[in-house]
């Protein structure tokens, strides 16, 4: 029996970094909860990742490894997913809040007769049960909460826990589960990918944006580079969209979208009110401007001072290190 | 095609940081001044996606329920004013101090009330608590088949043909019907209610119904319920001061700059 | 400007046609050469004089003929009443004896337009080609008008008046108004055909009035000729003199046989007559009715300020909000598409249309005229026959929508260029909000940003979507130095949403509470509490979120003892201003009101401000806002106030005060994204920079922030600190009048 099950996930490369993450996370947590760290994976051909759980910090590894499971269903790997809790009992289970986490763990802890906590920044054990820090309303505040039944469900954030150092010498335990053939009710039918010309503004968690200081629409390819290596929208204040630089539809502002990623990278924009009416609900704005005195380094918590042309070849080559 | 939509009234979204201030003591968010309430987004989108439904049906009625205190009838009164049928308000001072399980169950048992409809719509996440978790709660309890974070809706016979946001791209998903959904914001602007409906919402009656009504016993729901308990709440400690990442080349600028957002956790 | 041009090619192809037809009844037929007989006809008695009807047997037919052709003049104006008909009596709202009341108050401002703009054509003359081309016409008009009938008297009086040097001074006058009217027609017509404007689009109508009319006064003169020719050149040449033009065509006719010349001339002479009297009955069935609208239009205009919107009364009562149908409008905002003459002047001096936008006042009256021919006589007709108003008209396109275009409401300004502008007095401002209103209150069809601007005053009680401040947050740092409102204290300093909310404009703010208190002003500000009077909510088409911020507003100015006639609130947004003074009243507004740039020049001429500190000297332009100076008639106060700064040297743009450009943030439009070929603000600031100026003075924190944004733009590639700088006049002031101490 483990103290904490990480309900995992993979993709070619094996495991998934943010399930590193959580078996980092769960390997701390266990120390204090007592019990070990157990990974459940569910899928179809999983022998590889299952391998890397002991290194990652698993003791042992629950897999579910069937055709009918490689693409995720709720009504598949609910089942699934229940049936491993039963056989490990564990006190607490851990998800990523990934499109699988965000949608499973709330079912999971329902039909477990428990609760769920999603998109946890940081936890801390307090006695039998884990703290889960969590951001809400819109990232204006955290707030600390417990599950007060067993097993305690909680998502976390990608990226908001480390992994462990992968230690080779660790193994764990391979645990097949049988599956039963699924009756599906809702069955995926297909899948597209993202329109490769970028991603939608107002959903962006990342948004790199020019302004008129970029002096003319070439820097704009610059900029979505930059934003290529970060995974980003590219933005544009309305007065480089006025001047014809980008098109409008990318406009950031006042009577353009209104944006409120996670980190906003204003690139010689002056910070006119009119663009901080769309882009003022940031959680993070970076700004890039060679005049120390524009305003928006004051809505700004980073800031460099220099001229975009020369930053921006290393920003981007940092992040992409950064990054890898 | 009849449909219910869950819905709850939060503190406006869009209220400005600088005016938003918590009440760490009470673990609560007081309201701003001159800022009213509103429907969470999200589940404004969500009696879009109702409507749009009944629409492509041709009949069926689109029900809206919504918990809370007083403040709630204006949620439910906005999406009547939307086009939506008619309103429940499950309002009984035993829901106080209740956590997104307790809501549940509440929600599911109204649900039960009226008549499980054909199709259960919520919004992604409250815009208050951002847990996203009530509509799967919901289904689980109700055994309906789900499907979160969308991005469209489509009728298509007598199932629903949704198109699920994922992280690299989207999934196409065919339910059948009962079913639940939970709307996410790339869905697109809800509509914004004609005058002639706002009028019409606001003479309508709003059923109110409350923990008894339902058959749940105190007990079951409010804090006396919960699952998950709250110990704090506050705001982050702002980052006014702006950080300027000094350096002797760009280079070192660039690479400073990458640092403090991972030492930030932004990155 | 493709869906322009065609909605132009639409407006014209309909309206005439329908009109052509109309002319096409057998309704030609004569009278009396009343109106123009210019050149023509006299005795010869004792001494200088001339026959009347020489040459002409059965002259008779010409008075049997005269009723007929009034009857159908009047006939014609007639028919189209009734769909003016359709509208609701005189204003918006119920009919009752205060609406009647309104539309006939103030009569002696009524009867001086009535004189002054609708008689004396003051608006034509602004325009000196065709101010010049009218007053040819029509004094032309009048005055051979007189001189037949002053014939026509003469003739039956028993007294001869016309003998001698009378006739001859009378003789002279008629033909010098003869030639006159010749050079109005020409140069009408040279206007079309020579530098034709996109507005204009001659159409038939055009030619059949001027060509008809053009065609009179030459067989006048032909007429002229032939009598002198046969009756008069031989035997008292020395008349002749006195009849110039006559005189010269009669030298052209000198090799024709005199009974030849007397038959030509009875051939002129009722083709003469025929035709006058038939042009006449285009009164009541071409634009030339505007003889008759224009006048009338001047005298039914608003007597309220230019910038104010009527109120909808008991608006949860309402079976409709707003004008989607024709018989939403007004009786007079019917009637005045009829009056319009297609001169085009209001669309040439529109913003919107000079920026290259969807918006051309003069197609919306014009599409709607034809919309009214087409559609309205149907209604009429359904009427008439006891049917329903709409029977039959289900597969009409709507008038809001198709007829007129969604964009082109959206692109309205709310200037009041087009109202200023309009020789025959329409107001195309009001009739424009009034779809605004069926679109957003009735269909809820708005441009998304319009939509977030509306949500963001409804949820948070102002504009400014996104702002990441506070309703106090502009006087950080300075909160003991901002007195709070007691309701003691004698003015009310209301900040609005702007002046809190947009960091620009909190540096007006405090530059204005910085002036009051230098000056020792009693006043207070209501801290936290404010909210938005309603007015971006009534511009955009929202009479009920109006209604509602306003009852709010209403009830915390009462609660805090604003709401009082001896109270005076001040607001430095002239939008604020334009709403408080014009628009309050309606919603049981007490106070009074005044802009900062008022009261300042009264601190200044009262010497409580001494405006003696050194400003850099430099060159200001100063740009009129449309909300204080064209809607509210505030010109002088703020262009006082700068030229009392020392080192400051005020130079005006060719557009200035009554003909002031908008900004371009008017309307709404300040939450909108504009669409065409170029920004309004854009072409405002390229009108300062192109005065040389150093720097651009206005009063109103929109106006401020179009021209920041647009100087950028248009100075994209000038050193910052040779850019135009923008200021409002308190921040002038401030820097010459208050001391760094306070």
């Amino acid at each position: 029996m483990a103290s904490i099950l990480v309900i995992g996930e993979t993709d070619d490369s094996g495991l998934t970094a943010p399930t590193l993450e959580l078996l980092g996370a769960a390997s701390r947590l266990s120390g204090n909860l007592g019990g070990g760290v157990a990974l459940a994976l569910i899928g179809s051909g999983l022998a590889d990742a299952a391998a890397a759980a002991g290194p990652a910090g698993a003791d042992s590894v629950y897999t579910a490894d069937a055709d009918s499971l490689a693409g995720y269903q709720t009504d598949s790997y609910l089942p699934v997913a229940q049936g491993i809790v039963e056989l490990d009992s564990p006190s607490v289970i851990l998800m990523s809040q990934s499109s699988i986490g965000r949608d499973l763990a709330p079912r999971l802890a329902t039909r477990l007769g428990t609760a769920a906590i999603m998109d946890s920044l940081g936890l801390e054990v307090d006695g039998d049960r884990v703290k889960a820090t969590r951001s809400c309303y819109g990232g204006n505040a955290r707030q600390v909460v417990t599950v007060q039944t067993n097993p305690q469900v909680i998502t976390v954030r990608p990226k908001s826990q480390d992994p462990i150092e992968a230690d080779a010498s660790r193994s764990a335990e391979v645990i097949d589960v049988n599956v039963a053939e699924p009756t599906l009710r809702a069955r995926t039918t297909g899948k597209e990918q993202a329109e490769s010309e970028g991603i939608r503004l107002e959903d962006a968690e990342i948004v790199v944006s020019g302004g008129r200081g970029l002096g003319g629409p070439e820097a704009f390819a610059d900029l979505e580079s930059l934003a290529g290596v970060l995974t980003a929208a590219v933005g544009s204040s309305r007065a480089a969209c006025d001047l014809g630089w980008y098109p409008p539809s990318q406009q950031v502002g006042l009577t353009g979208t209104v944006v409120s990623p996670t980190l906003y990278v204003a690139i010689a924009i002056s910070g006119a009110s009119q663009h901080m009416a769309g882009c003022g609900g940031s959680k993070n704005i970076v700004a890039i401007n060679k005049d120390p005195d524009a305003p928006i380094f004051s809505f700004s918590r980073f800031g460099i001072v220099d001229d975009y042309k020369k930053v921006l070849p290393a920003l981007e080559a940092a992040f992409a290190d950064a990054l890898d | 095609m009849d449909v219910i939509v869950c819905v709850k009234q939060i503190p406006d979204p869009e209220t400005p940081a600088a005016a938003f201030k918590v009440d760490e003591a009470a673990m609560q968010v007081l309201p701003a001044q001159g800022i009213s309430p509103v429907i969470s987004p999200f589940d404004a989108q969500a009696v879009e996606a109702a409507l749009r439904i009944k629409d492509a049906s041709g009949d069926g009625t689109v029900n809206i329920i919504s918990l809370g205190p007083d403040s709630a009838r204006d949620a439910i009164k906005h999406s009547l004013a939307m086009g939506a049928d008619e309103g429940y308000h499950l309002k009984d001072d035993a829901f106080d101090g209740g956590d997104a399980w307790t809501t549940a169950l509440a929600l599911s048992k109204a649900i039960q009330h009226i008549g499980v409809p054909d199709v259960l719509i919520f919004g992604r996440q409250a815009a208050d608590w951002d847990q996203g978790t009530v509509g799967s709660i919901v289904a689980e309890l109700l055994d309906l088949p789900s499907a979160t974070v969308l991005r469209a809706v489509e009728l298509s016979g007598d199932s629903i043909t949704v198109s699920r946001v994922v992280a690299d791209g989207f999934e196409n998903v065919e339910l059948p019907t009962p079913c639940v959904l939970t709307i996410s914001n790339e869905f697109g602007d809800p509509r914004y209610p004609q005058l002639r409906q706002i009028m019409q919402a606001a003479r309508k009656q709003v059923t109110e119904l409350t923990a008894s009504d339902l058959g749940l016993d105190a007990s079951e729901v409010g804090a006396a319920g919960a699952r998950v308990q709250m110990h704090a709440l506050y705001q982050p400690t702002s980052d006014v001061e702006v950080e300027i990442i000094e350096g002797d080349t760009p280079e070192e600028k660039a690479a400073g700059l990458v640092n403090a957002l991972r030492e930030a956790k932004i990155l | 400007m493709t869906r322009l041009a065609e909605s132009r090619r639409r407006s014209g192809a309909t309206s005439t046609g329908k009109r052509v037809s109309a002319l096409a009844i057998p309704a030609w037929l004569p009278l009396g050469g009343i109106l123009l007989v210019s050149g023509a006809e006299t005795v010869r008695v004792t001494g200088a004089h001339r026959e009347l009807f020489f040459n002409i047997d059965h002259f008779w037919v010409l008075y049997m003929l005269l009723p007929f052709v009034i009857g159908i003049v009047v006939y014609g104006l007639v028919r189209r009443s009734r769909v003016w008909r359709l509208g609701k009596p005189i204003v918006s709202g119920q009919i009752t004896r205060e609406s009647l009341r309104s539309a006939f108050d103030d009569l002696p401002l009524r009867l001086g337009r009535l004189i002054k703009g609708g008689g004396g054509t003051e608006r034509v003359l602004r325009d000196p080609y065709s101010g010049v081309m009218h007053l040819c016409i029509m004094s032309s008009m009048i005055v051979l008008f007189l001189v037949t009938a002053l014939l026509a008297i003469d003739d039956y009086i028993p007294v001869d008046i016309l003998v001698g040097p009378r006739y001859l001074g009378y003789s002279l006058v008629a033909d010098i108004f003869g030639l006159v009217g010749i050079i109005g027609v020409g140069m009408a017509i040279a206007h079309r055909w020579v530098r034709p404007r996109t507005a204009w689009l001659p159409t038939w109508e055009d030619w059949l009035i001027l060509g008809g009319l053009g065609a009179l006064l030459i067989t006048g003169f032909l007429v002229e000729g032939l009598r002198i020719h046969t009756s008069e050149i031989d035997v008292n040449p020395e008349w002749s003199y006195w009849s110039p033009v006559g005189y010269v065509v009669a030298l052209m006719f000198s090799g024709v046989r005199v009974s030849a010349a007397l038959d030509i001339h009875q051939v002129f002479w009722w083709i003469h007559m025929v035709g006058a009297l038939s042009w006449i009955t285009l009164l009541g069935y071409s634009k030339l009715n505007h003889l008759i609208l224009a006048p009338a239009n001047a005298f039914l205009k608003r007597t309220s300020a230019p910038g104010k919107l009527d109120m909808i009364p008991n608006i949860e009562e309402q079976e409709h909000f707003g004008v989607s149908q024709l018989e939403h409008f007004s009786m007079k905002q019917l009637f005045e598409l009829d009056v319009c003459v297609r001169c085009g002047r209001c669309t040439d001096n529109c913003p919107a249309d000079i920026a290259g936008q969807p918006l051309s006042p003069m197609h919306i009256i014009q599409d709607l005229k034809s919309y009214a021919t087409a559609v309205g006589e149907r209604k009429v007709a359904n009427l008439v026959q006891g049917n329903d108003l709409n029977f039959g008209l289900d597969d009409e396109a709507p008038m809001v929508g198709s007829v007129v275009r969604d964009e082109s409401l959206w692109a309205c300004r709310t200037c009041g260029a087009c109202v200023e502008a309009c020789p025959v007095f329409i107001e195309h401002v009001p009739t424009i909000v009034d779809m605004r209103r069926s679109l957003v209150m009735e269909e809820a069809r708005m441009p998304d940003t319009v939509q977030g601007t509306l949500e963001t005053l409804e949820r948070q009680g102002h504009p400014w979507r996104g702002t990441p401040y506070t309703r106090d947050s502009w006087m950080e740092g300075i909160e003991d130095r901002v007195p709070e409102w007691t309701g003691e204290q004698d003015y009310l300093y209301f900040v609005g949403c702007t002046g809190a909310f947009v960091d620009r404009a909190q540096e007006i703010t405090r530059s204005v509470v910085s002036l009051l208190r230098e000056a020792d002003v009693s006043f207070g500000v209501i801290k936290g509490m404010e909210s938005c009077n309603g007015d971006p909510a009534r511009r955009l088409g929202h009479e009920y979120l109006y209604q509602i911020l306003a009852e709010g507003l209403i009830e915390l100015f009462n609660e805090t003892g604003v709401n009082d006639e001896q109270k005076t609130v001040i607001t430095h947004c002239p939008h604020c201003f334009n709403t408080f003074l014009n628009e309050y009243p309606d919603m049981g507004a007490k106070f009074q009101v005044i802009h900062h740039t008022q009261l300042l020049e009264q601190l200044v001429n009262q010497g409580r401000l001494v405006p003696s500190s050194e400003v850099p000297e430099q060159t200001i332009t100063y740009h009129d806002s449309c909300y204080l100076g064209r809607h509210n008639d505030i010109f002088e106060a703020p262009r006082r106030i700068l030229e009392q700064v020392p080192n400051v040297t005020l130079i005006e743009m060719p557009r200035n005060r009554e003909q002031g450009l908008c900004c371009g943030a008017g309307g709404g439009n300040m939450w909108m994204e504009e669409q065409g070929k170029s920004r309004v603000n854009e072409v405002r600031v390229e009108e300062a920079v192109a005065t040389g100026a150093e720097a651009a003075c206005t009063a109103c924190p929109f106006c401020i922030q179009m021209f920041d944004s647009g100087i950028g733009t248009v100075q994209l590639d000038v050193e910052d600190d040779d850019k135009l700088k923008v200021l409002d006049v308190a921040e002038l002031l401030q820097a010459a009048a208050v001391s760094e101490s306070d």
